[in-house]
């Protein structure tokens, strides 16, 4: 097992589970009966939504943990799971929008999961910005930190505020009341399982990579006269 | 458009998207190490 | 007690100066304005407008004129080094950060004093004259604006991208409130009583509690210059 370290445990098992799962989606799930072939956007629209929301949540926790601990690791953490949050809610915005021109008859609708997804990616990309925009470690690790946690507050004001700003609600077709079939849940739980795991390997690869990073710039400025 | 056109070019989003990610940090990763070897070689230089 | 006293020691400062120099109020009015008359025109001369885009329109204005304010409030102290010195006197973080998002309320109660009269002049003929039930809702925005802005300009003002940056920042976080805002203001000009409100106006009041105590808590984090 010298091969599979902890390093290539999870690309190799996404690797894996990825290609079965789309096979999967494609020829194991039914047809849903009033979406047809569309709701297979599905399985992966949510596994992507809750990796996104999952990023957000390690980079609010992350960004305490580093006002608390003032180590480098947890920018790291932090840094990562932004990185990867703006790249999945970027995908689940431009699937979401592709299941609900069909469904809907509209690409976009305010309702209120659409709402605060589109909110989340405008506050987590301008994190983003802001990291790009501050070359000092410590300040840029503080900074970003500080709006991580402002932006992870202000998730669930959003989402209930989505819900009041409009007086006339779209009929839009619930994930819940789809009825889902037991072949479904199935495919949606290897799906699931598949995007985890993937999101694993991308965020350890990517917590390394600015680790490694660090230390050749610590190297570069203080090491080597 | 067919239904299935919509469902296509979502997946083909997602997972050119994904890779497109996954190519970027690969592509840090290599600078990364063309960097280390630099400094390997400004080392030893030094110590000769 | 003395806390409440550096706060009104502090908030005093700021204020003193502003009226000496007049930079911030005198361009938040005069762009807010500017604003106003553009939109103004962009909907065609002589139009009428209804009560929705009307709200649309004036929270546009304050918004982006507010924007103009908050950059100031650090940028002046950062500029002559000043954090550092508020930072070594006996003033805590916590209450730095009350008294500058007090300023930065009262530069945008002063600046509306200005432009929802504008706002009415432009774009009046059809709407509800309703300051009163206007009141509350500028009040709410003005607080949760600055309490939220106080916090998102001391970080920006620490980047050599401020003015960039600040916008970028604050714009998303406030996303919420303004539209709450706008509804409520449409609710306004349409004439509906302050009760009808509650529904937006109780959610706002959520946001400002919410932003107020994160701000006080993080404040500090932002403001240090290490």
């Amino acid at each position: 097992m010298s091969t599979l370290n902890r390093t290539t445990l999870f690309p190799a098992l996404a690797a894996l589970l990825i290609p079965a799962a789309i096979g999967m989606v494609f020829f194991y799930a039914p047809l849903e009966r009033t979406m047809g072939s569309v709701q297979k956007i599905f399985y992966f629209h949510l596994p992507l939504a809750f990796s996104a929301f999952l990023s957000f949540t390690v980079a609010c926790i992350a960004g305490i943990m580093y006002l608390r601990k003032r180590q480098r690791i947890w920018d790291a953490r932090l840094a990562a799971s932004i990185e990867i949050g703006v790249v999945f809610t970027t995908l689940v915005l431009i699937t979401g929008s592709l299941w609900g021109k069909p469904i809907w008859n509209t690409y976009w609708t305010w309702d209120p999961r659409l709402t605060t997804s589109l909110i989340l990616w405008f506050i987590f990309a301008s994190c983003l910005i802001l990291r790009s925009a501050i070359d000092e470690e410590g300040k840029r690790a503080t900074f970003s930190a500080v709006m991580a946690i402002i932006g992870f507050i202000d998730v669930p004001i959003v989402f209930l505020s989505a819900r009041l700003w409009r007086s006339i609600h779209p009929t839009v077709i619930r994930t819940d009341s789809i009825g889902l079939e037991s072949s479904m849940i199935v495919t949606l739980l290897v799906s699931m399982t598949a995007m985890l795991i993937f999101w694993v390997g991308l965020y350890k690869f990517r917590v390394a990579l600015h680790l490694q990073e660090a230390k050749v710039n610590d190297l570069q400025t203080d090491g080597i006269r | 458009m067919m239904k299935e056109t919509y469902l296509v070019i979502a997946y083909m989003a997602v997972w050119i998207g994904l890779s497109l990610y996954v190519a970027t940090l690969a592509q840090r990763q290599r600078k990364l190490a063309q960097r280390i070897d630099l400094l390997n070689k400004q080392l030893k230089s030094e110590e000769d | 007690m003395s806390s409440l006293r550096q706060v009104r020691f502090l908030l005093g400062k700021d204020l003193r100066i502003e009226l000496r120099k007049k930079e911030s109020l005198v361009s938040m009015a005069f762009f807010g304005t500017l604003i106003l008359v553009m939109l103004n025109i962009a909907n065609g001369i002589g139009r009428q407008v209804d009560a929705e885009t009307g709200a649309g329109i004036l929270w546009v204005a304050i918004i982006f004129s507010s924007v103009l304010g908050l950059g100031r409030v650090f940028a002046r102290e950062k500029e002559n080094g000043c954090v550092a010195a508020l930072l070594l006197s006996p003033v805590t973080a916590g209450e730095i950060y009350l008294a500058k998002t007090l300023v930065n309320f009262t530069l945008m109660l002063l600046a509306e004093l200005v432009l929802v009269p504008v706002f009415y002049v432009l774009f009046g003929a059809q709407l509800n004259a309703a300051p009163l039930t206007l009141l509350p809702i500028l009040l709410l925005v003005n607080l949760g604006f600055s309490t939220t802005g106080t916090l998102v300009s001391a970080i920006s003002a620490g980047t050599r991208r401020n003015e960039v940056l600040l916008p970028i920042l604050l714009f998303p976080l406030i996303l919420p409130l303004t539209a709450l805002a706008v509804k409520a203001t449409s609710g306004a000009l349409a004439a509906k009583p302050l009760t009808a409100l509650l529904d937006q106006l109780e959610p706002m009041a959520a946001f400002c509690v919410v932003f107020t105590a994160a701000g006080y808590l993080l404040f500090p984090f932002a403001i240090r210059e290490d």
